[in-house]
């Protein structure tokens, strides 16, 4: 049994180090913070984009498509997931598309939206932290209902890539 | 080398003057045949091949009791040129004008082998162009020739002349001409020279600090040579470093070195190869704290990045040793720099992309650019996307459609795989020295 002194000493000793404690998770998430965006510390320009990278970007697809995160595995998911992983980007959901009976076939909304910008990989989009891959490479797997896959760029690499460039070819995405 | 031969005597002769007192002496010279005076000494040299020496005997008879009345008064000049330390060949060269008192003064040597030089006559100093058994293709008067270009032209200035108003000499002005001596052009300035290091060491090569001059691939390309200061004459190198970078980049076809994983790498292959040719390859103005990690590290080589596609896109962009290929304005109607590229320039194309400032590549020939090709798992599968590609990348022309496609599903279409590269985006830099 403690006595009350020991008791008085834990209770001490935990309204001593408790705000050490909080403070050097402060100090820590700072750092984290700061390593994360330290490029975009450049640029205040890119303040508004950062805001609005935030939240989950809209995509417009056909009226065939959907979002989702539950596909059976098969060569289209290998490869797609093959993609996102060469590019370093967090999985977010697959696009996949039921065939329609009409003649004229929808086609994705953002492949003419101009804030949708193409990336080096040909048939590619990225729009803000948002990345559409859609596959390239021949032969292109056949027979899957997934035609694509939505991927997120981590914070760390989007904060990179925008860092600079938020008042040029950025810009679009404010 | 016996060039000629003369006999000469000379004699003294001393009489007393008859009747003076103290005694005075007169002095009489007697000469028998001219007396030989050889100068006008010039010459430059070829690292390789040896010299090439100007130079000029004269006949003097000028005592005063000349007992020869046939005293072959005059002079020849003589073109001499040597190899392996010794004499290959020598050749007396006809005065151009009459009274000529100069010989041939080399100053250049010209793409082929041939010399530009100067000769003085009562008229004044001409230049003049030959070839090393003293033939003269053409003259011009007034100008002294400074420097060789690539393209079998000199450039060359008329002397400086006194600025009364200023009360100094102002450098005279310097024009282009052709290989034939016609006029081409005026220069608003004349090119200054620097040089560092060892000249027979690529990528530690002169320098030219003017727009686009290219020094013809000879010894003595600039008037006065020996451009390395270390006693031996030196060839620019800037065609060789060319030519060494087109070779590099033409060896990696196939190369899966530069990978678009996990980012793109088109501008590391051109600045690698760059690198490898002996050549400081330029940076972007960028840089970047893991960058600045990685440098700290000892991984990369430099605090900023290498160049991206969208600087070597960037006819505005400096680029240290590299300057813009242009399109001459004599050109014909619709030409572009590409078509005016050598192996070895770097052609690159800015684009918009999300994560890239465009794409960048050497060429190899003509209507070959030699890239790290993101397009190739479309066109050429199962290569992945960054293998390095021999293609036409920057040469296409206006309508070009790529005849291998692919069905992009956002399309609902059968798109062509490539869709960049064309001639008219296309912005060509070459290597000028550094």
């Amino acid at each position: 049994m403690k006595s009350e002194s020991e008791t008085g000493q834990l209770k001490g000793f935990g309204l001593k180090r408790l705000p050490i404690f909080g403070w050097l998770v402060a100090l820590g998430s700072l750092i984290v913070v700061l390593w994360i965006f330290y490029p975009l510390l450049q640029d205040p320009r890119c303040a508004i984009l950062l805001f609005r990278s935030i939240g989950e970007q809209s995509i417009l697809l056909p009226a065939n498509c959907v979002q989702t995160t539950q596909v059976q595995t098969d060569k289209m998911t290998s490869y797609l997931e093959h993609e996102r992983k060469k590019r370093g980007l967090s999985f977010r959901a697959w696009i996949t598309c039921t065939p329609t009976g009409q003649a004229v076939k929808p086609v994705f909304g953002f492949v003419s939206d101009s804030r949708w910008l193409p990336s080096y990989v040909p048939n590619t989009y990225q729009f803000r932290r948002a990345v559409i891959i859609l596959p390239y490479a021949q032969p292109v797997p056949e027979g899957s209902p997934v035609a694509a896959e939505l991927c997120l760029v981590p914070w760390r690499q989007y904060s990179s890539q925008v860092a600079g460039q938020c008042g040029g070819k950025f810009s679009v995405w404010k | 080398m016996v060039v000629n031969q003369w006999t000469e005597s000379h004699s003294r002769l001393n009489t007393f003057v008859p009747g003076s007192f103290p005694l005075i002496f007169n002095e009489h010279q007697y000469q028998t045949g001219p007396r030989i005076e050889i100068g006008n000494i010039n010459m430059i040299t070829n690292a390789d091949a040896g010299a090439v020496v100007s130079w000029q005997v004269v006949k003097q008879c000028y005592v005063e009791i000349q007992t020869d009345p046939n005293c072959p008064q005059g002079g020849e000049n003589h073109l001499t040129t040597t190899a392996a330390g010794a004499m290959a060949g020598d050749v007396v060269v006809d005065p151009i004008v009459p009274n000529q008192f100069s010989p041939l003064n080399p100053f250049l040597q010209l793409a082929d082998g041939s010399f530009v030089g100067t000769f003085n006559s009562p008229n004044g100093s001409a230049m003049v162009a030959f070839d090393a058994f003293g033939s003269v293709r053409w003259t011009l008067p007034s100008y002294t020739p400074q420097m060789a270009t690539a393209d079998g032209g000199i450039i060359a200035s008329i002397a400086d002349f006194f600025d009364p108003g200023s009360g100094t000499y102002i450098p005279g002005p310097a024009s282009t001409f052709d290989a034939s001596g016609a006029a081409t052009g005026q220069l608003p300035i004349f090119p200054s020279q620097s040089w560092t290091g060892n000249g027979y060491q690529p990528g530690s090569v002169e320098q030219v600090a003017f727009s686009p001059i290219d020094l013809v691939t000879t010894f003595f390309a600039q008037a006065g040579g020996n451009a390395s200061a270390n006693g031996t004459a030196i060839r620019p190198i800037t065609q060789d470093v060319r030519a060494l970078i087109a070779k590099i980049a033409k060896n990696y076809v196939g190369s899966q070195n530069w990978l678009d994983s996990p980012y793109n790498k088109c501008n590391l292959f051109v600045h690698d190869v760059l690198k490898q040719a002996g050549t400081d390859p330029p940076l972007s103005d960028k840089w970047g704290v893991r960058r600045a990690i990685k440098y700290l590290e000892g991984e990369v080589d430099t605090f900023h990045y290498p160049a991206l596609a969208g600087d070597w896109a960037n006819p505005k962009a400096t680029m240290t040793s590299w300057q813009l290929v242009s399109v001459p304005q004599d050109a014909n109607k619709g030409s572009r720099p590409p078509d005016y590229s050598i192996p070895g320039d770097v052609i690159a194309e800015a684009i918009q992309y999300s994560d890239a400032t465009g794409h960048v590549g050497i060429i190899a020939s003509v209507g070959h650019t030699i890239s790290a090709d993101s397009a190739v798992p479309c066109y050429a599968p199962p290569a992945p996307a960054g293998t390095i590609t021999d293609s036409d990348y920057g040469f296409r022309p206006d309508g070009w459609v790529d005849p291998f496609t692919f069905f992009n599903p956002a399309t609902q279409q059968v798109q062509p795989c490539r869709t960049h590269g064309y001639e008219k985006n296309a912005v060509v830099k070459r290597f000028y020295g550094q």
